[in-house]
């Protein structure tokens, strides 16, 4: 049985979620609308600049409206689509940092379960971790794998399942001893060929 | 109907006492366990749990297309400037008054393209991008166990939490934690803190327990839109 007492942080918290969000995708959600957004607006500036040398030069005149694609379009399209890429890549720490504001603020109301001291207990055949405010507990066999991204180890009891331990709270035989009992438990898997 | 005609008032069967899983591991539930309230038993499936993930992402995202609607007025605006600052336009022999109003009708048209825009494509887009995502992520392992290892869960509705409790899994979340419900036709979301959540599939609700599951939400939610 092991006993740890941890600390989750907001940028912990932030953080996972932004890693967790981007899995099999070039961005997040949130990124992968910014694309689009920019797509479109690519799209529409171009239409935009006919429109406008139509309505605003001379109304009984339409052949602006029908001006085939130049280089000018491009030009402009392509820095719009640039900007979105930008923004969208940018958007992992926007979001990040959006996150842990979010998460620090409901945290200092007592209304957010993901931040704060919590207690995990690993033991033959079950995991329970605890929180001030809510619980969860898995069946050991329900582990799919252990993690350890730099400053963090993370077991996940399923993909969406992720139960983080931060470094900083674990003394090296206490990353030691989860390592071995996430062993014991995968352990049958590791066996068969 | 009989405990209606026997003059008390109108039970709720679902409404009864909870009694603790009698195999419970030791160390699991040193909370004081009993807690009373509405009992639902749901199996959530891996479909579910996508589905409960693209209704978190709806839910975080405001709705409207105000802010598309004014960025394609500024895109229209933007380009006409443009026209008029390389000063070909305005010139005769363009009736009075003309230019003026198609410049007017242009801005509007584009104004109204950003709306559909941002209140009907770029929801789509997040839609897609949320399922999509969902199903990676959720995808069921090699020897296909669903989310918290399957199963009937039970759930309590508690006056202090709710308790879900499923063969593999549980969970408990304080009242406090509550933020609010989101619904679609299929499923009934609870919401505890930023990101945290609880699906309940309809079919495994009757429309009675559905409006306990409301009712309890009403009546312990902190925030007022979920």
């Amino acid at each position: 049985m092991i006993a740890l007492s941890i600390n989750w942080h907001a940028e912990d918290q932030a953080w996972l979620l932004v890693a967790q969000n981007r899995r099999g995708l070039p961005f997040g959600i949130g990124g992968s609308q910014l694309v689009a957004g920019g797509a479109l607006l690519a799209l529409s500036a171009p239409m935009a600049g006919r429109v406008a040398s139509w309505a605003a030069v001379n109304p009984h005149d339409p052949t602006p409206l029908l001006r085939p694609p130049a280089w000018d379009d491009a030009v402009v399209a392509a820095a719009i689509l640039g900007a979105a890429l930008l923004l969208a890549l940018l958007s992992r720490w926007t979001e990040r940092l959006g996150l842990r504001t979010m998460l620090e603020m409901r945290s200092e109301e007592g209304r957010e379960p993901l931040v704060g001291p919590v207690s995990v207990t690993l033991g033959p055949d079950r995991a329970t971790i605890r929180g001030a405010t809510w619980e969860a507990s898995y069946d050991a066999a329900l582990l799919t794998g252990i993690e350890e991204p730099p400053g963090y180890l993370i077991l996940r009891f399923g993909a969406a399942r992720p139960v983080m331990l931060p470094r900083r709270d674990l003394t090296e035989p206490d990353a030691a001893a989860v390592r071995d009992w996430a062993a014991g438990v995968l352990g049958h898997d590791d066996a068969a060929p | 109907m009989n405990e209606v005609s026997s003059g008390t008032p109108p039970r709720r069967p679902w409404e009864r006492p909870v009694t603790p899983p009698s195999a419970r591991p030791a160390g699991l539930w040193t909370s004081p366990a009993p807690d009373r309230g509405p009992v639902l038993v749901v199996r959530v499936d891996t479909e579910d749990e996508v589905a409960a993930s693209r209704l978190a992402v709806a839910a975080m995202t405001p709705r409207g297309g105000l802010g598309s609607a004014a960025l394609g007025g500024l895109v229209m605006l933007t380009a006409v400037t443009a026209v008029l600052a390389s000063g070909s336009g305005w010139k005769s022999p363009v009736p009075e008054g003309l230019p003026l109003l198609a410049i007017l009708a242009a801005i509007a048209a584009f104004a109204g393209l950003g709306w559909l825009a941002g209140a009907y494509l770029l929801p789509l887009v997040r839609r897609w991008a949320s399922v999509a995502h969902a199903r990676r992520v959720l995808r069921p392992g090699p020897d296909g166990v669903p989310p918290d290892g399957g199963g009937p869960a039970r759930v309590v509705l508690g006056t202090r939490a709710l308790h879900w409790t499923g063969p593999r899994a549980a969970r408990r979340f304080d009242v406090a934690l509550l933020r609010g419900l989101v619904e679609d036709r299929d499923h009934m979301m609870l919401r505890f803190g930023l990101v945290s959540v609880v699906v309940l599939p309809r079919r495994d609700l009757a429309p009675e327990q559905q409006e306990a599951v409301r009712d309890w939400v009403r009546r312990h939610a902190r925030e007022g839109r979920a």
